[in-house]
């Protein structure tokens, strides 16, 4: 019987791998994921991505087809806006805004609209008249409309078409025949909406100054001293000036002196104001006049029917203007009218007293020269800041812009054409997911590895 | 410049036929107002240029009237520009031939007349008359036409009283001396100051 030592030795047993072995495998096989994954991290930060983009377009209306909250939500790098039709001023709007939160919106199809553009103004004259230009490609057939309808229908050209109108009603839009543009142009202010309130005293002057400006299409209040006791109107008080009601007051010598106190604060506040004559030697305007009233002369006798008919007026000339005060009229080495700013408002300064009586006694046509002339010397004090618009009107006129396209270009910047599909090298669209997914595994990876280490330590 | 109450002068009647009226008319506006009034009234020919200083003129007369072309024309020229028209007709008498012919005339010249309301502002302008124009003791005496005429009638241009025609007989219940006034409960010349005040202001 062979012997314990003798017993042939068929089977080798092999030593098995400790585990200390074992753990020190798995730990580098971590390692090395975690490495993995952080440099599949590194590139994909260095990679060129595709930016991602977001489609949308201005409807018929003028308005996104997407709501402003879905394209900010979407975190798109570029939205790419189709624009077939003139966008309205919302849109506009929520396009600017889009941009300044770092969205880049980008107009496409654009060029398909025709350029346009649109003004209108005050022409100062009787029954609010209008000045209209309109401009646009040569030849390129269009039509003037306003809240009533059809005005009339132009060809338009790159000079500009100009065209003397009556009053409009509400905005005034300008649309191409053949294509969707529009532009609409509204009145800064009209005369009906900016009332003047008339202060002095019964005289030919204030009765004639009221009828030019009503005649000239503004509205007039008026407050006269008839007597100490007596104003007009009768039915109330003294009207004093007021900027939720008044855009400019005409002080004629004789005004009463409870509507003179607010004055002041009525022009900081970007009132217009008016001083007539011997009404700047009032205390109360002593601080808003453009310049002293200097001594008064006779006008020339019969001059008011001459070519120069405000000769024939009497004057209290402007003499030692105030700081900033500029001479808008000097007559034979005279100021006879003068202007200045006074905080948000202007001030006129007229000299001439009897400006009725160019009107009276003038030529055939100064009867219109008068109306114009006030008319005139009450725009240029008007505040444009604050124009009296209808909200209501605004509302309804929601793609008012004299010149759409341009407005957007300053806005959104030049459009462009659709970008084209791009071949070349692979490029990956930002998959925020994959990139969590990848980070996550090498987190757990080197935190796994850590802690094989910690129990290899320990076997 | 001074309000000056002014008299028109035409070429046929009797436009003189008041002459105590200014004086009564302007006495009044300085008793009730401060408006600086001339103390005196002036007298101007209808033709000439001078009326159109003189944005309120008083015009009136008992003999029939016929304006010549110079005198139309001014006249039109007055009212287009803002000028005011005072006519009284002497008479008190629609049937006269004051009546006739001036609203002829006026007509001819300017447009027809028409009732002016008794609401209009001219009755409020200064004095308050809640029924129109003020009697005078001529209708109320039943002088003339022996009738009580509830309207004064005018022309408008632009919104604005052009013309104001009266067959009250103004001229005869304001032409009295100065020292009667005293003498009278009610002063009678309240509605001129009305008339000078709505000139002045509207």
């Amino acid at each position: 019987m062979p012997s314990r030592a003798e017993t042939p030795q068929s089977v080798v047993a092999l030593p098995l791998p400790s585990a200390y072995t074992v753990l020190r495998v798995v730990g580098a096989m971590l390692h090395g994921v975690a490495l993995l994954c952080m440099a599949l991290l590194l590139w994909r930060a260095l990679s060129p991505r595709e930016p991602h983009r977001m489609k949308a377009a201005i409807t018929q209306s003028g308005a996104l087809d997407v709501p402003l909250a879905v394209l900010l939500r979407h975190q798109a790098d570029t939205i790419d806006v189709a624009a077939p039709a003139t966008p309205n001023a919302r849109t506009r709007a929520s396009l600017r805004a889009l941009r300044a939160s770092g969205h880049a919106p980008m107009l496409r199809e654009l060029s398909k609209l025709p350029a346009i553009a649109v003004s209108i103004e005050n022409e100062w004259r009787a029954l609010g008249g209008t000045r209209i230009q309109a401009v646009g490609a040569d030849s390129l057939a269009a039509a003037l409309v306003d809240g009533a309808g059809l005005i009339d229908s132009v060809g338009l050209t790159a000079d500009g078409v100009r065209l003397r109108w009556g009053p409009v009603q509400g905005a005034l839009a300008l649309r191409t025949v053949r294509s969707n543009a529009s532009a609409a142009s509204l009145l800064a202010m009209s005369p009906s909406a900016a009332r003047v309130l008339v202060l002095g005293d019964a005289t030919w002057e204030s009765k004639f100054v009221v009828a030019a400006l009503e005649e000239g299409g503004w509205s007039v209040d008026l407050s006269l001293t008839l007597s100490p006791k007596v104003t007009v109107p009768q039915q109330g008080s003294v009207i004093a000036p007021s900027r939720a009601r008044h855009a400019v007051v005409v002080v004629l010598p004789g005004a009463p002196a409870p509507a003179m106190a607010s004055l002041s604060a009525f022009v900081r506040n970007g009132g217009g104001l008016v001083i007539v004559g011997s009404a700047a030697r009032s205390a109360s305007l002593s601080a808003l006049r453009a310049g002293a009233p200097g001594a008064a002369h006779a006008g020339e006798a019969g001059a008011e029917a001459s070519g120069t008919p405000r000769r024939g007026l009497d004057v209290v000339p402007v003499v030692a203007l105030a700081s900033g005060a500029i001479p808008l009229e000097v007559l034979d080495g005279q100021t006879t009218i003068a202007a200045r700013r006074v905080g948000a408002g202007r001030v006129v300064q007229v000299g001439y007293e009897n400006s009725w009586l160019w009107r009276m006694a003038g030529d055939d046509q100064s009867p219109v020269e008068h109306r114009r002339w006030w008319s005139g010397i009450i725009a240029s004090v008007v505040s444009l800041r604050t124009p009296m618009r209808s909200p209501a009107l605004d509302a309804e006129h929601d793609t008012l812009s004299a010149a759409p396209l341009a407005m957007m270009a300053r806005d959104v910047g030049l459009p462009g054409p659709f970008p084209a599909d791009r071949e070349g090298s692979p490029r990956f669209q930002p998959d925020t997911a994959v990139d969590t997914t990848v980070l996550a595994l090498a987190v757990v990876s080197l935190v796994a590895s850590w802690m094989l280490r910690r129990w290899r330590g320990l076997a | 410049m001074k309000f000056t109450f002014a008299t028109v002068q035409y070429e046929s009647g009797d436009w003189d036929s008041a002459p105590l009226l200014a004086a009564n008319v302007i006495d009044a506006v300085a008793r009730y107002t401060s408006i600086d009034i001339a103390p005196s009234g002036a007298i101007v020919p209808l033709s000439s240029e001078a009326v159109l200083r003189y944005p309120l003129a008083f015009l009136t007369g008992h003999l029939p009237v016929r304006f010549t072309a110079a005198e139309r024309a001014m006249l039109r020229k007055y009212c287009d520009r803002g000028g005011l028209l005072f006519v009284d007709d002497h008479n008190h008498d629609v049937d006269g031939v004051f009546h006739k012919t001036c609203t002829e005339e006026l007509t001819q010249s300017i447009g027809a007349l028409s009732p002016i309301s008794n609401a209009h502002p001219l009755y409020r302008a200064f004095f308050t008359f809640r029924d129109g124009p003020p009697t005078t003791s001529h209708e109320l005496n039943g002088w003339g036409d022996n009738l009580v005429h509830d309207h004064l009638q005018g022309i408008e241009r632009n919104g604005r009283l052009a013309v104001v025609y009266s067959s009250k007989d103004y001229s005869s219940e304001w032409s009295f001396h100065p020292e009667n006034r005293k003498f009278l409960s009610v002063d009678n010349t309240r509605f001129g100051v009305n008339l000078v005040v709505y000139a002045l202001t509207r």
